[in-house]
């Protein structure tokens, strides 16, 4: 694995060996193809009927969601006074939440990107997912970003860095 | 301020690739206005195919498609990921074969 700079200052992500591109390359790609989110969304149809959702619905949703991620890393690489420690937050032991006051919420806010914390305004991000639970633990796709959050910790002891014993979720 | 030891580690660890997402994202706010519509019409077909599918009908894959119209399946697939500008053209092949309704019309 490795890990690539973004083009936001203090935020890295990694790149694992079996991928293409580095997680929040990946990650955006994938939230804003329809062909990963009608596969995503026709497996995860229970998931919705909680929601109140058709497979269409949600796709809209996490689109309009997307594109304001899109705008915020746009708003934050353009910031001189916004610093990541103020985006990234932390929700409880395990996991950092973003609160961001802007001016169109998305409706629907199950995007979520997860960090390791190195140092203040200093983040790596490991992976993410579109979270349709309460708990990372509830659904396979989320527990592999637990497994995928410890691989990338022991990588970076392996090397000699230590982060600061949090995991971290953005959230909008 | 001066970095700390175990930051300077970490930042000697990063690679010199570089991340494409930036012009990604300047693409994509860019072309914003087509590509929801190109959207709705990629979640048109990818719907019509997986209803197919469960009923045993033709076409029922992205590749079956392609031969439908005469494309790629490589051009199918950009299509169905909703990144694709249509022409009108391809348009009202995609309509005819999959039988399906991707705008209302409206006569003028």
């Amino acid at each position: 694995m490795k890990i690539v700079h973004t083009f936001i200052t203090g935020l890295y992500s990694f790149k694992y060996d079996e991928q293409e591109t580095n997680e929040l390359e990946r990650l955006f790609d994938d939230w804003n193809d329809f062909e990963f989110l009608e596969e995503f969304f026709d497996n995860h149809k229970n998931d919705l009927k909680y929601f109140g959702l058709t497979v269409e619905s949600a796709i809209e949703e996490t689109i309009n969601e997307a594109n304001l991620l899109d705008k915020l890393l746009l708003d934050i690489a353009e910031s001189n006074f916004q610093t990541l420690d103020a985006i990234f937050k932390p929700l409880n032991n395990l996991e950092f939440r973003a609160v961001i006051l802007s001016k169109q919420k998305a409706r629907r806010r199950w995007l979520r990107l997860y960090a390791i914390k190195i140092e203040p305004n200093y983040y790596v991000i490991t992976g993410g997912a579109i979270k349709l639970t309460h708990t990372m633990q509830e659904r396979e796709h989320t527990k592999n970003e637990l497994l995928k959050l410890e691989k990338c910790r022991q990588y970076l002891q392996s090397e000699g860095i230590f982060d600061l014993d949090s995991f971290n979720e953005l959230d909008i | 301020m001066e970095k700390s030891k175990n930051l300077e580690k970490f930042l000697g660890l990063v690679s010199d690739e570089k991340s494409g997402l930036l012009e990604k994202i300047q693409w994509r706010q860019a072309n914003e206005a087509w590509r929801e519509r190109s959207g709705k019409i990629a979640l048109k077909i990818l719907r019509k195919l997986r209803d197919n599918k469960s009923k045993d009908q033709f076409p029922s894959s992205q590749k079956e498609l392609a031969t439908l119209l005469k494309i790629s399946p490589q051009q199918v697939n950009k299509i169905v990921k909703g990144s694709e500008n249509l022409t009108i053209e391809t348009i009202c092949k995609i309509e005819n074969v999959l039988n399906i309704h991707v705008f209302e019309y409206e006569m003028v």
